[in-house]
């Protein structure tokens, strides 16, 4: 160390070379990470979803069944908001993964909206099933035009780099 | 109290990224203006280096290998000019790295790169002064110039002390010091140097020329004394 610190005064360069960098940022930029926190997000969703289908369609339910029903709503929210924080703040998604999460996004929200809406009818009728279709529609717009404009963004990326790679 | 290394300046005419000693002396005769023409080579350096960042934000690995080629060393000049310590150099430049890594994704305009890097660098410089100037309850870089030059370079200074500009470097007030190793050690535009201090373009000409002559001065002596 001490030898790497003397070479390094000598010629007054950073004391990390780019390699050393990359490899400290190489988690940073982990595909597998963001894909992980993603499945835990979309998960999350799924299951709140459909927990929340259940507990209101329900008619008379134990005070326990509904403690725990609250108690996975709670957990789920929380699982969510730690996905988003993770994917905006520490990992965030640049612009080819966006395209996959809200791809990911637009599936999951309509396989579980789809599941919960079903399970509203057949548990609760007519008015249930609207409700969670409402809630689903809501959910699958939201995913569908953040996917939208995560293609926008990558579309008009992949636009300047052809550009600026015409003019080096 | 310990000096911040604010005020060291040490780093070595060898880690100054695109421009050699003599380059930089004979720009500090010449005006703000005469620097960074819209010369050929500095336009295609300019798309070659948005290219790297659009790439970085479509999320192309081999395109951060890139960036942290082009960028590393600039960067941590701009900071060691800064902190003058050669290992919390090291560490912010790192810090730096991972809140580049982190914000790219949200730049929205990729040719405007090089400013937001260095206003990222420039606050968590100022972060990191403010952390050791916690004690005195004021601007960092206001305090460093009450302080007054360093007395005690670190173990490296002896080194560097023979390199005249860079003593002369080093006894330029801070705000200065920083506008001249933005624009002429970094290689940025006038435009972006004002953007990244946050100060109109006709102040950081002025701390331009103020360093200039402050610079030319003293090289003069150093002519004289020899």
């Amino acid at each position: 160390m001490n030898d790497a610190r003397t070479d390094r005064s000598a010629h007054g360069g950073p004391g990390r070379s780019t390699d050393e960098v990359l490899a400290i940022l190489d988690r940073e930029l982990s595909r597998t990470d963001r894909l992980r926190y993603l499945t835990v997000g979309l998960a999350s969703l799924v299951v709140t979803a459909v927990t929340g289908s259940l507990w209101a369609t329900e008619p008379s339910l134990p005070f326990r069944t509904h403690l725990a029903f609250a108690g996975i709503i709670v957990i789920g929210t929380g699982w969510m908001a730690v996905a988003a924080y993770l994917l905006t703040r520490r990992r965030p998604l640049y612009a080819a993964d966006r395209v996959l999460a809200t791809g990911l996004a637009v599936v999951a929200t309509s396989a579980g909206g789809l599941a919960t809406t079903a399970l509203a009818g057949i548990r609760g009728g007519v008015l249930p099933a609207l409700t969670a279709g409402a809630v689903t529609t809501a959910f699958v717009a939201t995913s569908a035009v953040l996917h939208l404009g995560a293609r926008r963004r990558r579309d008009a990326l992949l636009a300047r780099r052809r550009g600026l790679a015409r003019m080096t | 109290m310990v000096i911040p290394a604010v005020l060291h300046g040490e780093a070595g005419i060898a880690s100054w990224p695109s421009r050699d000693q003599s380059t930089i002396a004979m720009n500090l005769g010449a005006s703000v203006s005469d620097c960074h023409g819209d010369d050929g080579g500095h336009v295609s350096t300019a798309v070659a280096d948005e290219l790297v960042v659009v790439r970085c934000q479509l999320g192309e690995r081999e395109a951060f290998a890139e960036l942290v080629e082009r960028w590393h060393r600039p960067l941590w000049s701009f900071v060691h000019r800064m902190v003058g310590d050669l290992a919390r150099s090291d560490d912010l430049t790192q810090e730096i790295w991972l809140r580049v890594v982190r914000g790219l994704p949200r730049l929205a305009v990729p040719a405007r790169f090089p400013a937001w890097l260095f206003t990222l660098a420039r606050r968590v410089v100022y972060d990191d002064l403010r952390q050791s100037y916690r004690q005195v309850d004021t601007d960092p870089l206001a305090a460093a110039e009450e302080a007054g030059p360093a007395t005690e370079p670190d173990d490296f200074g002896g080194l560097l002390d023979r390199l005249e500009l860079e003593d002369a470097l080093a006894e330029l007030a801070p705000r200065d010091r920083e506008a001249v190793a933005l624009f002429h050690l970094a290689d940025l535009p006038l435009t972006d140097v004002a953007e990244i201090l946050d100060v109109p373009p006709g102040t950081v000409k002025s701390r331009l020329h103020r360093a200039r002559r402050q610079l030319s001065t003293a090289l003069r002596d150093e002519e004289t004394d020899r």
